[in-house]
């Protein structure tokens, strides 16, 4: 679905990102990880369409993302931000229904297909109880779920998730995790996360790619990656792999 | 700072005083000196007690009104904060001009009448716009608000006492024309506390630069620091006001070109600013005294000033960067009931009602019943003017406030009403017999004009920046015209304090249409401005096409606020509370609050226009004046009541 070719971002002289041959394709969950400023925040953004690239290419199905129109590019892909803004009075159920404007522009009324998304994608993200409250009156945890329950709503091909975790309880970040395995199962529909959480990563993740000062460190299955013989340089601290029998192998720091 | 530096400002600053000596005397160097011992001439009698004391005046005041802006800039970390950006010159003003109106016989001294208003000004600007965000945009746009409003507040004072105002006006323009020592010598013990105090203060402002929670933390009283600052601006500027009036932008333009200069330590900031001062308003009285000779007209010196400080205010605004404010931790109490609209529609209409059927005869009774056919056909027309501008002022400060996720944004900021003033100026100015409306609403389109031209590619930040740019210069420009004290500046006078009384039906016709049409346009839109409370960039996400969103808005609030500002002129506060005041009622959903706030907005401003037929009978007050005022005290009751539920 994405091709990126000689990517190349550069702040005041210093690379942030540079990234040869990158391809994602419609299907699958990738999780992103990498230390902090490893330009992980700036990948998403520039997949996103809100960073245009300084050098190299980005490609949405073949068509240069910079020539789409906010709505054909809303259809396609939505973004959960690191930061999720609070406006104040704004509902939760106003939130997600925001969610179908990709698909009815500024004056379409709802139609019944849309309030069935919407009750849907509420009940998928578990946030239905709260439909009435206002989002400056809820968790952060809460919060994110209701700005997926939006992105749910919108129906695009590709989920990009700034550590959508960040702010859920275990229990949460769990199940958070667990539903969008099944929506990569179950709907054709790709996800592309961000997470500081390796084991969330090995568990979940069909995909995950590791970048390090800008680049692409390593790229493939979670097996390739506990496999990896230098796992320790990923964060730049020693790490034990824990085999557990019949169970998923977990990592810890030594 | 370098010392090359330092001895070119102090060279430039003698040179301009001598040359500022010069141009005003006819008299040679030797006859000059002569005059120092012993005055022989006329001439030399003039130069002696008009000419001297009036360069040392622009050289003292110079520096103070620096001084002045610089404290104020370094306590409050934000470029663009003055005496006269946050609104404190305003109300020493209007503390000075209420004084002499209402208790003219007491003879209150000037300059703690000056400190008084100040204060209280800077009071409320810091309780609008939350202490914590003085360094941000709220603070100029509470503090530009407040100023619209104290200026309604002033112009109703004098209206209702022409007599006695035709002076004040004169003298609140800030002309630095003297005929003794008296100002000079009166300013100068005065000037004693902020000698010894700042040097004392340039470390503890040093440490305020990195912000007050690390200064706290580095063990710094910031609320002491805050206070005494504070009140040495504030008292300097006062000085200043009650010395010659408000002279503006030299208190905002020394400290920011010094900090341009490399001048960043608050000692090197506030001396330079100091040096840079003095040679600003030397500069300008020079322009001054040299177009008076030229001119028929007196020119006073704060509307040279303004005419060059005016520029240069707009270019600093789009240059200077200043921080976004910080999302409010408090959170804000709301009601949680849904909102009885049938309830407040028939509580509006009841209002309506009221006003329409009540007046005064002319014995000054109380008379309530239905107006005959002659009587009506006076009230309607501006009744209905008065209601539909009170729906779109709400209409369109709702729009502001959802683009810019800013509850202090409001359509009297944006400049299109600075536009329509500075038209109707030009048209009074021009003195032809085009209707003055042809003038107000030319000048309100090119401003509309260049908002739309500027949306798509600077923040609506900026955009309201340049509006209150504009509305500084406006001022300076008004003070120009009102110096005069003639018919022309009372008629000016009346417009800007939003009168309706010569309003026609098919004006008050077209006024509502307009509204109403504009109205029903953004509540179409209500999903939009939905979108823009996600933020810019996440609603483009969403797939919001963003610059054409923000123009058609923009748009539409302009229009709404071109329409009301040609007739009635500028009035504040209107579009800033009324929104609000929706949303405290509680209206959840965009739709209700567009509803709730225009009904208010109606049956304010009908009741208001009661008001005005029959408070001061039987003069009248300008309706858009006093629902200024009225809205004003709402946000100032407002704002206590949250104090209280909070402590």
């Amino acid at each position: 679905m994405f091709q990126l070719q000689k990517l190349k971002i550069a702040r005041q002289g210093r690379t942030l990102l540079q990234i040869n041959q990158l391809n994602l394709p419609p299907h699958g969950l990738t999780v992103i990880l990498g230390h902090n400023g490893s330009g992980k925040s700036t990948l998403l953004k520039v997949l996103a369409g809100q960073l245009p690239s300084d050098e190299g290419q980005v490609l949405l199905q073949g068509r240069p993302i910079a020539t789409y129109a906010p709505r054909e590019l809303a259809k396609q892909i939505a973004f959960m931000p690191q930061q999720i803004p609070q406006p104040a009075l704004m509902q939760v159920r106003e939130l997600v229904e925001l969610g179908r404007f990709a698909w009815r522009g500024w004056l379409a009324r709802w139609q019944e297909n849309d309030k069935e998304r919407i009750t849907a994608a509420m009940q998928q993200a578990d946030v239905s109880h709260l439909a009435e409250h206002a989002l400056d009156e809820i968790s952060g945890g809460e919060r994110q779920r209701a700005w997926l329950a939006m992105l749910l709503a919108q129906d695009a091909q590709m989920l990009l998730l700034d550590e959508p975790s960040s702010a859920l309880d275990l229990a949460h970040q769990y199940q958070l995790m667990a539903l969008l395995q099944r929506l990569v199962s179950t709907q054709s529909c790709a996800v592309v996360a961000i997470l500081h959480d390796l084991n969330l990563a090995l568990r979940y993740a069909d995909r995950i790619i590791a970048l390090q000062a800008g680049q692409i460190w390593f790229d493939g299955s979670p097996a390739q990656l506990l496999a990896h013989p230098q796992l320790d340089d990923l964060y730049g601290i020693e790490l034990d792999i824990l085999a557990r029998p019949g169970k998923h192998a977990v990592a810890v720091v030594a | 700072m370098k010392r090359p530096a330092w001895s070119l400002l102090a060279l430039v600053t003698t040179q301009l005083a001598a040359l500022h000596i010069q141009i005003g005397t006819p008299l040679s160097l030797a006859q000059q000196w002569q005059a120092l011992h012993e005055v022989q001439s006329l001439e030399q009698l003039i130069f002696v007690h008009t000419h001297l004391p009036r360069t040392a005046l622009a050289v003292i005041l110079g520096m103070v009104m620096a001084l002045a802006g610089g404290l104020l800039q370094l306590l409050t970390q934000n470029p663009l904060a003055s005496p006269m950006t946050l609104g404190t010159s305003a109300g020493a003003w209007c503390a000075i001009v209420l004084a002499g109106v209402l208790a003219p016989t007491l003879q209150l001294p000037l300059e703690w009448l000056a400190l008084g208003g100040s204060l209280f000004a800077l009071t409320l600007v810091g309780a609008l716009a939350g202490w914590r965000q003085l360094h941000s945009l709220n603070a100029l746009l509470a503090g530009t608000a407040l100023n619209l409003l104290l200026g309604s507040v002033a112009a109703i004072a004098v209206m209702l006492n022409d007599q006695y105002s035709r002076t004040l006006l004169v003298w609140g323009t800030g002309d630095l024309a003297q005929n003794d020592w008296a100002w000079v010598l009166w300013l100068l013990p005065r000037l004693a506390p902020a000698l010894l105090l700042i040097p004392l203060l340039c470390k503890p402002l040093h440490l305020l630069q990195l912000g007050s929670q690390a200064a706290a933390a580095a063990g710094l009283n910031v609320m002491r620091l805050a206070i005494i600052t504070s009140l040495l601006a504030l008292w300097l500027n006062g000085l200043a006001i009650a010395a010659v009036g408000i002279i503006g932008f030299v208190s905002l333009l020394a400290p920011a070109l010094a900090r341009l200069l490399g001048a960043h330590k608050p000692a090197d900031n506030l001396g330079m600013a100091a040096l840079l001062g003095a040679i600003t308003l030397l500069l300008a009285d020079i322009v001054a005294i040299w177009l008076s000779h030229h001119l028929a007209d007196l020119l006073p010196t704060s509307a040279a000033i303004g005419l060059l400080g005016g520029p240069i205010l707009i270019w600093l605004c789009l240059k200077l960067p200043l921080a976004s404010s910080l999302p409010d931790a408090t959170g804000h109490p709301f009601r949680r009931q849904p909102t009885a609209l049938i309830g407040w529609c028939l509580l509006a209409a009841l209002i309506l009602l009221l006003s329409a059927i009540s007046g005064k005869d002319a014995a000054g009774h109380w008379l309530i019943s239905w107006p005959d056919a002659g009587l009506w056909a006076l009230r309607w027309p501006r009744m209905m003017a008065a209601c539909a501008a009170g729906m779109g002022l709400a209409i369109a400060g709702l729009i502001l406030q959802r683009l810019l996720n800013n509850p202090l944004a409001s359509p009297d900021l944006l400049g299109i009403s600075a536009g329509a003033s500075l038209g109707m100026l030009i048209g009074l100015g021009i003195g032809t017999s085009l209707s003055p409306w042809l003038f107000s609403s030319s000048g309100a389109v090119v401003v509309l004009l260049a908002l739309c031209w500027l949306a798509p590619r600077q923040s609506p930040a900026r955009l309201i920046l340049l509006g209150i740019g504009l509305s500084s210069l406006l001022e300076a420009a008004l003070q120009l015209v009102l110096a005069q004290g003639n018919q022309d500046s009372f008629q000016l006078l009346n417009w800007l304090a939003g009168s309706t009384y010569h309003t026609t039906p098919t004006q008050a016709i077209a006024l509502l249409g307009t509204v109403l049409i504009l109205g029903g346009i953004s509540l179409v839109f209500a999903r939009v401005l939905l979108l823009f409370g996600l933020g810019e960039t996440l609603a483009q996400a969403v797939g919001l096409a963003v610059p054409q969103a923000r123009v058609l808005l923009l748009l539409l609030a302009g229009l709404l606020s071109l329409a009301i500002s040609s007739q009635f002129g500028p009035l504040a506060f209107i579009g800033l509370v009324l929104p609000q005041l929706a949303i405290q009622l509680g209206a959840r959903t965009i739709k209700d609050q567009l509803w709730l706030a225009s009904l208010i907005g109606a049956a304010l401003l009908g009741l208001a226009d009661l008001a005005s037929r029959t408070v001061f009978f039987p003069s009248q007050i300008p309706v858009g004046a006093l629902a200024s005022l009225t809205c004003g005290s709402l946000l100032v009751i407002g704002l206590l009541g949250r104090r209280r539920r909070l402590a």
